[in-house]
C-alpha cells in the first residue's frame, strides 16, 4: 500500500475529494483504481452509470472534467484537475 | 478566426497497424502524408502503446508491445507528420478530393487531399443482457486496453466472458497480473476452438501465445464454462452478482462478482466510409454490412482506400499488410509509383496477407455472433444505452409500423444519443430483422457527422460576432 | 393488388399530406395515401419543430396562428402526442442594423395578428437569463413553442389507421393519368385509381406536377441543423434573431437544436443531402453567441431536409387548374407550423365547401405547360 503511494506522483479533485493517480493514466481508469464505479446516470430512467467500452465510443464516461462534458477514458489526468461525477444532463 | 486548413496528397485516418503502415508506405513513395488519430500515441488496439510508468516498466513484453514499439520507432524515423489526441469529426467529398474535420488541442482543424485512407479500426460488439448497464460491466476491449496502457484492471473478483480469442488473452493477463478470474464463462465449445486450431496453426508465433495462455489459466484453476454465456447481471449502484447459463442445457448459476469483463467480437468503425457515400456490401462475418473495396483497398469513392479491420475484421498483421498495400495503391494513383513499382513492392504484403487468411477467418468464426442470440434478448434488457432504450420497446415499435431502424429511432429515440448507434445499432438491428425479415441496408441508421460528439467550445474557438457569416435575412 | 377505386389518394405523407388524408377520411371519404419512403420521414419528420409566429411569413400569420391553436391541442383532433410545448418566444438583435430590422418586422407581423411586441435587454433577460447581455433589443411573442418533429409519423400513423385511411408507405406514385372520372396512379407494381388525388410531395410537387404535364418551379432549399446531447435546463423560450437565421430551444429531455435556416448542400433528384462544416460552425456560434452557456455542451449529430418554395415564397395550395378534382398542398414557409390549418382549409375545399380561410390558387405560379408530360425538365 505504502509503496504504491509513493508511485502516485499525482493528485486530482473528485467532488472535492482529493485522490491520487499516476501521470499518464486516464480519468477513467483514475477513478475505478480507488472503487469508484459509477460515474453518473442515465438521462432517461436514472440508472447508474460507469465507464464501458474504455475505447472513446460509448460515451458511457462522459463527465464534466474542469468545466466540460468529456470522455474521462479518453482524458488524461492533470495535477490539480477538477471532475464532477455528474453527466451531461445533471 | 475561421478554422485553420492543412494541405496533403494523403489523408490517413488512425495510426493502428493498417493506417500506420499505409502513411509509411505512401511516404516513403513521396507522397506528403498526414496521419490522424484520436490516441496519444500510435498503435491503435492491438499496438496500443503503454501509457503510464508501470505499463512501460513492464518486464513482460510480448509480441503485440514488440511490434507498436518497432511501429512508432520506424513513424519516428521517417518524420511522419502525425497529429495525435485528435478526432476526425467530419469528412467531406470536395471537387479536388477530400475535407476531412479533426478536433484537438488546437481546435478545429481542417485537412485537405485528394486521397484518403481510412483505417478507424473496429468496434467490440457486446451481446446485451439484462444488467450489462450496470457499472462494474465492461467490454473485453475496454480491458485489453487497460492492461495495454496501464497494465492494470480494476476489480477484485472478476469474470471474463463472451467469444473469441480477446477472452483467453484477457483471463491470461488478468492472472498474470494477480487477478485469478472467478470464471471464464465462453459460448464456444471444445469442438469450435479446435476447428479454428487448424487456421491458428498457420501463425506458429500466436499459436504458441495461445497455448502458452491457456496453460497458464490451468494452472492457475480458473473455472472455464464452454458454451455458456453471460444471461443477466445484479447489482444496485456497482455490479454485485452474474448469472451464467449454459447455451446446452439452459442451466444457469449465479456468482458474486464485483466485476466483469464481457465482449462478443469487432464489428467494422465505418462511419467515415458511409459518411462519403462509399458502397456498403453485406459482411458474412459481423452479419451488418462491410465496405466494398477492391483488393488495393480502393472503394467505390474515387480517391478513398479502406484499410484495416474497418474495412473487415481480420487481425493486427493482415491490417498491417492492407495498410502498406492501400499506402502503395494510393502512391500509385497518385502518379508517385510506376505500375511496375506498385506490383514489385506489393509482392510481398499480397503474398503475406493470403498466408494469413486461415488465421483470420479462425478467429472471425469464433466471434461471429448468431442474430438468434441477440433477439432473444428478454423485454427488460437495454439496448440503447444511452437512452435506455428497452428490446420491448423496440418490439412495441415494430408492431406499431416501425419497419426500418430510422423509423424505430424516431419512435424511441433508439440511437439519438450521445454514442449515435455506435453500440445499440447493430443490435437493434438484429432485432428488426428477426421480427420482420427486414433487409440488412434497411437496418442502417443514415450516417451523419459529427462522427464523434463535439465539445462545442472547441468546435467554434474564439470568435467576435462580425466572425459568423450570418446569410441573408429570410423573406418577410 | 387491388384496383378499387377510392374516393381520394393523397400522395405524399409529409405533414400536410398526413392532415388533408386524416381530416378527409374524417369527414367520410375512403382515402389512400402514398408515400415513396416511411411517413414523415423527410421535412416533416427531421424539421426544427418551431412553431413561431417570428420566422413566419407575414402573410401567413392568420393560419400560423390558428393552427398554432391546433398543435397546442393536438390531443384533441391528432388523439397522439407529438411532444408539443407552448412558451413565449424572443428575436434578439445584437446590431443597429438588427433593431431595424427587428422592429420592421415585429410591425408588420403585429398588424397580421401575431402577439408581438419589442422589449428591452433587461426585460429579455427577465425571461430568459441565460441570454447574451449584450443584446439590443428583442421582440417577444407571446405565442410560440415547438413540437418534437420526429414524432410526427408515429403520431399522424396511429391517428390515421384509427381514421380508416388505407397507408401505402414505401410506394411511390410514378405516373398520373386522367381518366375522366378521375385519375389512374401508376406504381412501381401495379396501379391504383381515385376519384380525386392531391399531390402533396414537398419538394418533389415539381416532378409530382410534370405527371400532369405541368411546370411549376419548386425551389429547393437544404436547411441544416444540429442538436446537442441532454444538457441540464439552459433556456425556456424559443429564441431567434432578428435575421430569421436562428432558432434554437431546449426540449422537455434537455437536448437543445440548433437552427434557422442554414445551408447544406443537397439534390432533390437523388435526395441526397449532408450539412456542411461551415454552416455547422456558423449556425453554432451564432447559438453561442445568443445563449453563451451552450459554449459548455456538446454537439452529438447534425442533419439536413430539403424545405420547398416557390417562386413567391408563398404556399401552393389549391385545385389545379384545368385538371378537375386534383389539389396540391404544399410549399408553405416555415409549412410545419401551418400545416394543420392549410391542410384543414385545403380539406374543406376538397369537400365541396367554403374553406374557413383562403387558399393560394397556383395559376400565379404556372409556366407554360410541358409538351411532353413525362419528360423531366431537369
Ligand atoms: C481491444 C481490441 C483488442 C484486439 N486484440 C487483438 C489481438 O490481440 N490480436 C489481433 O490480431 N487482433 C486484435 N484485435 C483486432 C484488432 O483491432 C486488429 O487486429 C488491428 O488492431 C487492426 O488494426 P487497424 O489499424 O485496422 O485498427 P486499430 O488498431 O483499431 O487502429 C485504429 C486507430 O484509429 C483511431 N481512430 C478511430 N477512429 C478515429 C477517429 N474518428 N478520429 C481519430 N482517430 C480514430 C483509433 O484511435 C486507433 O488508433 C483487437 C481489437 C480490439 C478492438
Ligand atoms: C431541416 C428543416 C427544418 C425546418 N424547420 C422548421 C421549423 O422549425 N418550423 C416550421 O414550421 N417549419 C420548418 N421546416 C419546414 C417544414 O418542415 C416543411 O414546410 C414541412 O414539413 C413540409 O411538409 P410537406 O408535407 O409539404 O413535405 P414533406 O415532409 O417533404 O413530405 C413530402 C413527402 O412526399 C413524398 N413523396 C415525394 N415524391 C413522392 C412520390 N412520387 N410518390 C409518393 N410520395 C412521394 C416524400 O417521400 C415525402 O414523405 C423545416 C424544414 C427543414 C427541412
Ligand atoms: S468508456 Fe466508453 S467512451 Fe469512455
Amino acid at each position: 500500500m505504502h509503496r504504491k503511494m509513493a508511485a502516485r506522483e499525482l493528485s486530482i479533485q473528485v467532488d472535492g475529494k482529493t485522490i491520487g493517480c499516476e501521470p499518464g493514466q486516464s480519468v477513467a481508469s483514475a477513478l475505478l483504481a480507488q472503487g469508484i464505479y459509477r460515474f453518473r446516470t442515465s438521462p432517461n430512467d436514472h440508472l447508474p452509470r460507469g465507464p464501458f467500452c474504455m475505447m472513446g465510443a460509448c460515451q458511457e464516461c462522459a463527465i464534466l472534467i474542469d468545466g466540460s462534458i468529456r470522455r474521462a477514458c479518453q482524458t488524461e489526468v492533470a495535477e490539480g484537475m477538477r471532475v464532477c461525477l455528474k453527466g451531461a444532463s445533471a | 478566426m475561421t478554422p485553420r486548413t492543412e494541405i496533403a496528397d494523403l489523408i490517413v485516418i488512425g495510426a493502428g497497424p493498417a493506417g500506420a503502415n499505409a502513411a509509411l508506405a505512401a511516404h516513403n513513395a513521396g507522397l506528403k502524408v498526414v496521419l490522424v488519430d484520436e490516441a496519444a500515441q500510435p498503435g491503435g488496439q492491438v499496438w496500443r502503446a503503454p501509457i503510464t510508468a508501470k505499463a512501460k516498466q513492464s518486464p513482460v513484453k510480448d509480441i503485440d508491445r514488440k511490434m507498436g514499439d518497432a511501429l512508432r520507432q520506424q513513424l519516428v524515423s521517417a518524420n511522419i507528420h502525425i497529429l495525435t489526441d485528435t478526432q476526425v469529426w467530419s469528412a467531406d467529398r470536395q471537387p479536388e478530393g477530400f475535407e476531412v474535420g479533426t478536433i484537438g488541442e488546437a481546435g478545429t482543424v481542417f485537412l485537405r487531399a485528394p486521397r484518403l485512407i481510412a483505417a478507424p479500426g473496429a468496434y467490440e460488439r457486446i451481446l446485451p443482457f439484462p444488467g450489462w448497464t450496470i457499472p462494474g460491466v465492461f467490454g473485453l476491449a475496454a480491458a485489453t486496453a487497460l492492461l495495454k496502457a496501464e497494465k492494470t484492471l480494476p476489480g477484485r473478483r472478476i469474470i471474463v466472458a463472451g467469444q473469441g480469442p480477446l477472452l483467453i488473452a484477457v483471463a491470461a493477463q488478468a492472472v498474470a497480473l494477480g487477478l485469478r478470474p472467478v470464471a471464464i464463462v465462453d459460448a464456444a465449445s471444445r469442438a469450435d476452438w479446435a476447428k479454428s486450431l487448424a487456421g491458428y496453426a498457420r501463425q506458429p508465433r500466436q499459436l504458441a501465445r495461445g497455448m502458452r495462455w491457456m496453460a497458464q489459466l490451468t494452472r492457475a484453476r480458473v473455472p472455464y464454462y464452454r458454451q455458456h454465456e453471460v444471461s443477466s447481471a445484479t447489482g444496485a449502484d456497482s455490479l454485485a452478482g452474474v448469472t451464467l447459463r449454459s447455451l446446452k442445457s439452459g442451466e444457469t448459476r449465479t456468482i458474486d462478482v464485483d466485476t466483469l469483463f464481457v465482449g462478443n467480437g469487432l464489428t467494422p468503425a465505418d462511419e467515415v466510409f458511409r459518411l462519403l457515400g462509399a458502397d456498403q456490401e453485406p459482411c458474412p462475418i459481423s452479419g451488418t454490412q462491410r465496405v466494398v473495396c477492391d483488393e488495393l483497398g480502393r472503394c467505390s469513392v474515387p480517391g478513398l482506400y479502406a484499410a484495416g479491420d474497418a474495412a473487415g475484421i481480420r487481425g493486427a498483421l493482415p491490417a498491417l499488410h492492407q495498410g502498406r498495400i492501400a499506402g502503395l495503391a494510393a502512391a500509385h494513383d497518385a502518379g508517385a509509383l510506376s505500375g511496375a513499382a506498385l506490383s514489385a513492392a506489393l509482392a510481398s504484403s499480397s503474398r503475406a496477407l493470403t498466408q494469413l487468411q486461415p488465421f483470420a477467418d479462425a478467429s472471425c468464426r469464433l466471434m461471429r455472433l448468431s442474430g438468434q442470440r441477440v433477439a432473444a434478448a428478454p423485454d427488460d434488457t437495454i439496448i440503447c444505452r444511452c437512452e435506455d432504450v428497452r428490446a420491448g420497446d423496440i418490439r412495441k415499435a415494430i408492431n406499431q409500423g416501425a419497419v426500418d431502424i430510422n423509423q424505430l429511432k424516431h419512435f424511441t429515440r433508439l440511437g439519438m444519443g450521445p454514442c449515435q448507434g455506435r453500440i445499440c445499432a447493430v443490435n437493434a438491428a438484429e432485432i428488426i430483422r428477426q421480427e420482420t425479415g427486414a433487409a440488412v441496408n434497411s437496418t442502417r441508421l443514415t450516417p451523419r457527422g459529427p462522427i464523434r460528439p463535439l465539445e462545442t467550445a472547441q468546435l467554434i474557438g474564439e470568435f467576435g460576432y462580425s466572425d459568423i457569416p450570418i446569410p441573408k435575412p429570410a423573406p418577410l | 393488388m387491388s384496383t378499387e377505386t377510392c374516393d381520394l389518394a393523397v400522395i405524399g405523407g409529409g405533414v400536410h399530406g398526413a392532415s388533408v388524408a386524416l381530416f378527409a377520411a374524417r369527414a367520410g371519404l375512403r382515402v389512400t395515401l402514398f408515400d415513396a419512403d416511411a411517413l414523415c420521414r423527410a421535412a416533416s419528420g427531421t424539421n426544427a419543430g418551431t412553431l413561431t409566429m417570428q420566422m413566419t411569413r407575414a402573410a401567413l400569420i392568420p393560419y400560423a396562428m390558428e393552427a398554432h391553436k391546433m398543435w397546442t391541442d393536438a390531443s384533441r383532433w391528432l388523439g397522439h402526442d407529438v411532444g408539443v410545448v407552448a412558451c413565449e418566444g424572443l428575436s434578439l438583435a445584437f446590431t443597429e442594423r438588427e433593431e431595424q430590422i427587428l422592429s420592421d418586422r415585429a410591425t408588420a407581423r403585429g398588424a397580421a395578428g401575431a402577439p408581438i411586441r419589442l422589449i428591452t435587454p433587461e426585460e429579455t433577460l427577465k425571461i430568459e437569463p441565460n441570454a447574451n447581455p449584450g443584446i439590443r433589443m428583442a421582440s417577444h411573442c407571446a405565442i410560440d413553442g415547438y413540437a418534437n418533429a420526429y414524432l410526427t409519423g408515429i403520431a399522424f400513423r396511429r391517428a390515421l389507421l384509427e381514421a380508416g385511411v388505407t397507408i401505402r408507405e414505401y410506394t411511390p406514385v410514378i405516373g398520373l393519368e386522367p381518366t375522366g372520372q378521375g385519375y389512374d396512379l401508376k406504381l412501381r407494381d401495379g396501379k391504383a385509381s381515385a376519384r380525386q388525388i392531391v399531390l402533396a410531395g414537398g419538394v418533389w410537387l415539381e416532378p409530382m406536377m410534370e405527371m400532369l404535364g405541368l411546370r411549376l418551379a419548386i425551389k429547393t432549399l437544404v436547411n441544416q441543423l444540429a442538436v446537442t446531447e441532454r444538457a441540464a435546463p439552459l433556456m425556456r423560450t424559443v429564441v431567434c434573431i432578428a435575421s430569421g437565421l436562428l432558432s434554437l430551444k431546449q426540449f422537455p429531455h434537455g437536448t437543445v437544436v440548433i437552427g434557422g435556416g442554414w445551408q447544406g448542400t443537397g439534390d432533390r433528384d437523388t435526395n441526397s443531402h449532408r450539412a456542411t462544416t461551415e454552416s455547422m460552425i456558423g449556425n453554432v456560434r451564432l447559438a453561442v453567441h445568443a445563449i453563451p452557456r451552450l459554449r459548455q455542451t456538446r454537439i452529438v449529430r447534425s442533419w439536413t431536409g430539403f424545405e420547398s418554395e416557390t417562386a413567391d415564397a408563398l404556399p401552393a395550395l389549391g385545385p389545379i387548374p384545368g385538371f378537375e378534382g386534383a389539389w396540391i398542398c404544399g410549399a408553405v414557409h416555415s409549412g410545419y407550423t401551418s400545416a394543420p390549418y392549410t391542410a384543414h382549409c385545403l380539406t374543406q375545399a376538397i369537400l365541396g365547401g367554403e374553406p374557413d380561410m383562403p387558399l393560394f390558387p397556383i395559376d400565379r405560379l404556372l409556366t407554360a405547360p410541358l409538351r411532353d408530360p413525362q419528360r423531366s425538365t431537369h
